[in-house]
């Protein structure tokens, strides 16, 4: 249906009416989101540990830094839930203030780089020419590096460190937000309400803010819990390879670097460090999967 | 057909002259004096910079010294390594020949596991299997490839010995790197799988297969996969080029002499030549990779190239 631009009376209510069905829509979505055995394990999963990392003293006694050197390599025990580390440290402490770090890794790198992908990805999908052009191109170039190569080369320019960590893993997500943005907005540019909103005066801005934003900002959403893993993963990565957060900081990658050298004595850090790294990355990974589900029509199964 | 490939080609190079651009800058932005950061010299006091600088043509515009860059690189001269000396290239080549054996393996593993799950989870859909698939691939993308190393090392090499844990040797030094690396791989491949000949099983022609009383596995392997196999080709392609940043870590952990390898040395050493190098050639192999991948679908999908000649 195509609107008569001098009946603004229809058109107004036309509008609200759009605005009411995408709240309603809303609602359902987080009713089958809860009702989604999937989803529901992944936020069980992210809650326990977003608690965990945000009162890591409450759940542990010990130091995450100061070393026990009589105390090392100790299996786990009643005392040291999770055993100690090689100079004597309690990796059940290390594991919480870990979890903090990866979080927040995964967090601002996400944040930053998808906010400043989701901004290029609606201004090309919206303006579309030589606006277009130059951005995508720019994101296929950042694209031509698989990510952590990118983030390999970033770091091998700034120096490590978790600043310069989360510079790379933000730069690492900006184009694949640019691009989905950008294609969900070119799927609902040309749609009836968007012209509505045009031909009743709004400029271009008032109409990217009020009238597509609330209509391509949920995809990104469900691309951010996915990516989040990813940024995670990405992060642990290089402090594996010692390119990340420098030592003695709690970092889950870092120490499952130095747990490799103790496999055969005190297998029980390798197992302890990458247990907590795989089950929040699969928390986020659960909850991503429920999400597209939710909101994806064509997955429902 | 031959213009969408070339036209593919044309589109490449943009992206490859972009990316090259993109680490020449990456690595000119180091701090520091390039004359120190690309050319090692421990700088005296009493050094004359200026005439260092004249020397390597470093004072030259930026613009200058890139297309320098660009025209060496492509006649293979990516400069000296700080730390051995030796060019660039010669150092890395045997790292390039070890992580393409290593990838080349992965990748093998990737595509038999990978499309058997999946094949199993779209002809048992919605069962038992097709959840056990669905899990393997959870799995598969969520457990970090270092720790699923670490794993298979204390499993295969510290308690049953039947495996050396790092190292390069003979076929047996291979299998675990490979087996680590082809993990994510196999959770893709399998997903993308089992979607496709979904789609393709609620196709008309499927109905008319079995209306004519063919056994599920005679559609499955004539009619199903044979269609549905265009998306995984593509999907194997990508995974390919992803395999090779993912021979980083396994590189590190399995202590494989591969590019990534030498790569995060080079990091740590700051050899900038070397990192430039290494970078500009997972680049450039990551580019080429996508663009066959692209190819390599017009020209196995008959129906696009029926819509070209019509």
């Amino acid at each position: 249906m195509r609107y008569q631009a001098t009946d603004s009376v229809a058109l107004g209510n036309q509008l609200q009416q759009d605005e009411v069905e995408f709240a309603s829509n809303r609602r359902r979505a987080l009713r089958r989101l809860f009702r989604n055995r999937m989803s529901v394990l992944g936020l069980v999963i992210i809650f326990i540990y977003l608690f965990a990392a945000a009162f890591p003293g409450l759940l542990s006694p010990y130091d995450p830094i100061k070393q026990e050197l009589e105390n090392r390599l100790q299996p786990p025990s009643a005392k040291n839930l999770m055993g100690t580390d090689e100079f004597g440290r309690d990796v059940f402490a290390r594991v919480l203030y870990g979890a903090r770090l990866s979080i927040m890794v995964g967090l601002l790198a996400v944040a930053s780089g998808g906010s400043i992908g989701f901004v290029i990805g609606m201004l090309a999908g919206y303006f579309g020419g030589t606006v277009d052009s130059v951005f995508m191109r720019a994101m296929d170039i950042l694209l031509s590096l698989p990510g952590l190569i990118l983030a390999i080369a970033i770091i091998a320019a700034l120096g490590t460190g978790l600043t310069n960590v989360l510079i790379a893993i933000g730069i690492y997500n900006i184009p694949q937000f640019a691009r989905m943005t950008r294609s969900t907005v070119l799927a609902v540019k040309d749609e009836d309400y968007v012209l509505a909103a045009r031909t009743s005066g709004n400029n271009s801005w008032g109409v990217l803010v009020h009238h597509i934003f609330p209509n391509v900002w949920s995809a990104p959403l469900i691309l951010a819990t996915l990516r989040f893993s990813t940024a995670i993963l990405i992060g642990a990565g290089l402090s594996f390879l010692g390119l990340g957060v420098n030592p003695p900081t709690p970092e889950w990658g870092a120490m499952l670097a130095a747990s490799r050298g103790y496999l055969r004595v005190a297998p029980h850090l390798a197992f302890a460090y990458g247990l907590v790294l795989s089950v929040l990355v699969l928390g986020f990974n659960a909850l991503g999967e429920g999400l597209r589900d939710v909101f994806d029509p064509r997955a429902v199964r | 057909m031959l213009r969408i490939i070339v036209n593919r080609l044309l589109l490449a190079i943009p992206v490859l002259v972009g990316v090259t651009l993109l680490v020449f800058l990456i690595l000119h932005s180091v701090p520091g004096d390039p004359v120190a950061t690309f050319y090692g010299m421990d700088l005296a006091p009493g050094d004359d910079l200026e005439a260092m600088r004249n020397e390597l043509g470093l004072d030259r515009p930026l613009s200058a010294q890139y297309l320098d860059f660009l025209w060496q690189a492509v006649q293979g001269d990516l400069g000296n390594s700080i730390k051995t000396r030796r060019p660039v290239l010669q150092d890395l080549s045997q790292g390039v020949v070890n992580t393409a054996q290593l990838a080349m393996a992965s990748i093998f593993i990737a595509i038999v596991v990978g499309m058997s799950l999946g094949i199993l989870a779209a002809y048992k859909a919605y069962s038992i299997w097709d959840n056990i698939s669905l899990s393997v691939s959870l799995f598969g993308i969520s457990l970090p490839v270092f720790w699923i190393g670490l794993l298979l090392i204390w499993l295969m090499s510290v308690k049953l010995a039947l495996l050396p844990s790092g190292g390069k040797g003979d076929w047996r030094n291979l299998i675990l790197p490979a087996l680590t690396l082809s993990l994510a791989s196999i959770a893709v491949i399998s997903r993308v799988t089992r979607a496709s000949l979904l789609e393709i099983l609620n196709e008309d022609y499927i109905r008319t297969a079995r209306s004519k009383g063919l056994s599920g596995l005679v559609i499955m392997l004539r009619h199903t996969l044979p269609n549905g196999i265009f998306p995984v080709i593509t999907v194997v392609g990508l995974q390919f080029g992803y395999l090779l940043a993912g021979t980083v870590l396994v590189e590190t952990v399995f202590s494989w002499p591969g590019l990534g390898r030498y790569l995060v040395d080079a990091i740590k050493f700051r050899d900038y030549p070397v990192v430039q190098g290494g970078v500009l050639i997972v680049a450039v192999v990551f580019v080429v990779i996508n663009l066959l991948v692209d190819i390599l679908y017009y020209a196995l999908n008959p129906r696009l190239r029926t819509a070209e000649r019509g």
